[in-house]
């Protein structure tokens, strides 16, 4: 199974690699237990950070797509099929959409929402 | 007598085997390649203008070295004959490290080659195989056992031969440090290649696998020929047979080089190499 990623592509590195796994696990060119390659190895290959790679990988390892096994390495999670088609960012936006809806509904303005969406966003990262 | 005979048979072997035989065969292929896949339909095979025209030169260096080292090899071997030296070991050892030497060059010019060509390599297009790459994946556990069993023969018998006595002086110790050497060099090639950046940044996935595994064979075919080899010169030495010794040098020498060069020329043989993914309109890999 082989990935291509474009680096001229708008769409950052990590979710090109992220949506290829992904695609991948879904046409069942990966398959449930398949090992995948080292973070260090795709990097490489990829000519990428290993940031980036990493990333990718604890992204989907989020996702449930991928499961980490210490020193083995990286494998496809046995849900991955199921768990690969669930589009996080599609809910992400249908549930933040939502809010604001209700909010806005509520008599809120745009820069009230604004601002405390951003409070809200930057108390969560001071508390990470 | 027989020994000396069998001996300047050994080494007119060697002579045609490594500075003929195997020369030929990698002039051929680089001809071949030139000749087949030229800049005007593969201009991604060649880095720069004149990469055709360095690499012709290059040959041409190769194949003087090489035809000199046939001249030299059978000049020296007329001179001993007509003088009655008696060849010994060191002698054979020097003379193959020169026949050896043309290979190592090419080797580098060619690291060189892949520089550039990494360097000019612009296409924002990368590509990678989504299957980890283990060492155990080009070589079987059994095969890297006997290799192990080998060289553990070997120390055993080298330590029986010192009575066990372990001196920092010795031959003994000077012998398993370079064999400890020569086996961390192995293994930070075989590390490099597995892991590191790719030589050819155009190589399929496929021919890069194949070029992978050929060198893993030819390191283990070579750590087991010289643990094979060492033991044999230590029994031979322990037996006083030291008229063997420039023998066993001239077979281990041809033995490396058949089974090292002669395994990647192979394995990497021209018509399963994809010469495509030079052509102007390829996607880079």
């Amino acid at each position: 199974m082989e990935i291509v990623i474009d680096i001229d592509d708008q769409t950052p590195l990590f979710t090109q690699l992220i949506e290829q796994i992904k695609k991948a696990v879904q046409n069942e060119s990966l398959l449930a237990g398949d090992p995948l390659p080292s973070i260090r190895q795709l990097a490489k290959d990829l000519d990428l950070n290993n940031k980036t790679v990493a990333k990718a990988y604890q992204l989907l390892e989020r996702d449930q797509v991928i499961v980490t096994r210490g020193y083995r390495g990286s494998f496809i999670h046995e849900h991955a099929k199921i768990n690969s088609s669930r589009d996080l960012n599609a809910w992400i936006s249908s549930e933040i959409t939502k809010a604001i809806e209700t909010l806005k509904a509520s008599g809120a303005t745009d820069s009230e929402i604004r601002i405390a969406f951003t409070e809200a966003m930057n108390n969560d990262s001071n508390e990470n | 007598m027989t020994v000396t005979i069998i001996l300047y048979i050994a080494i007119i072997c060697q002579i045609y085997l490594l500075s003929y035989f195997f020369p030929q065969k990698i002039i051929d292929r680089i001809n071949y390649v030139l000749s087949h896949y030229p800049a005007s339909t593969h201009p991604k095979l060649y880095p720069s203008e004149n990469s055709a025209e360095k690499a012709t030169s290059r040959l041409k260096q190769f194949k003087l070295l090489t035809r000199s080292t046939i001249i030299l090899g059978f000049a020296l071997s007329l001179l001993a004959v007509f003088t009655k030296t008696k060849i010994n070991d060191v002698m054979v050892f020097f003379f193959s490290m020169l026949q050896v030497l043309p290979f190592i060059l090419l080797e580098i010019s060619e690291l060189k080659y892949y520089k550039m060509m990494r360097k000019e390599n612009t296409s924002n297009k990368r590509t990678a195989v989504l299957k980890p790459r283990r060492y155990f994946n080009y070589i079987s556990p059994l095969k890297f056992s006997v290799a192990v069993a080998a060289l553990g023969i070997y120390i055993v018998f080298n330590f029986y031969r010192n009575d066990f006595n372990i001196s920092l002086s010795g031959d003994g110790i000077i012998t398993l440090v370079t064999l400890a050497i020569v086996h961390v060099y192995f293994a930070i090639i075989v590390f490099w290649l597995m892991r590191g950046k790719k030589i050819n940044p155009l190589m399929e996935h496929k021919d890069r696998e194949r070029h992978i595994g050929s060198v893993i064979n030819t390191t283990y075919y070579t750590s087991v020929a010289m643990s094979v080899f060492l033991l044999v010169y230590g029994l031979i030495q322990h037996l006083g047979l030291d008229e063997w010794k420039p023998l066993l040098m001239s077979i281990y020498f041809q033995m490396i080089v058949f089974l090292g060069i002669g395994t990647m020329l192979k394995t990497n043989s021209i018509d399963k190499i994809n010469f495509d993914v030079y052509r102007k309109d390829a996607n880079a890999t």
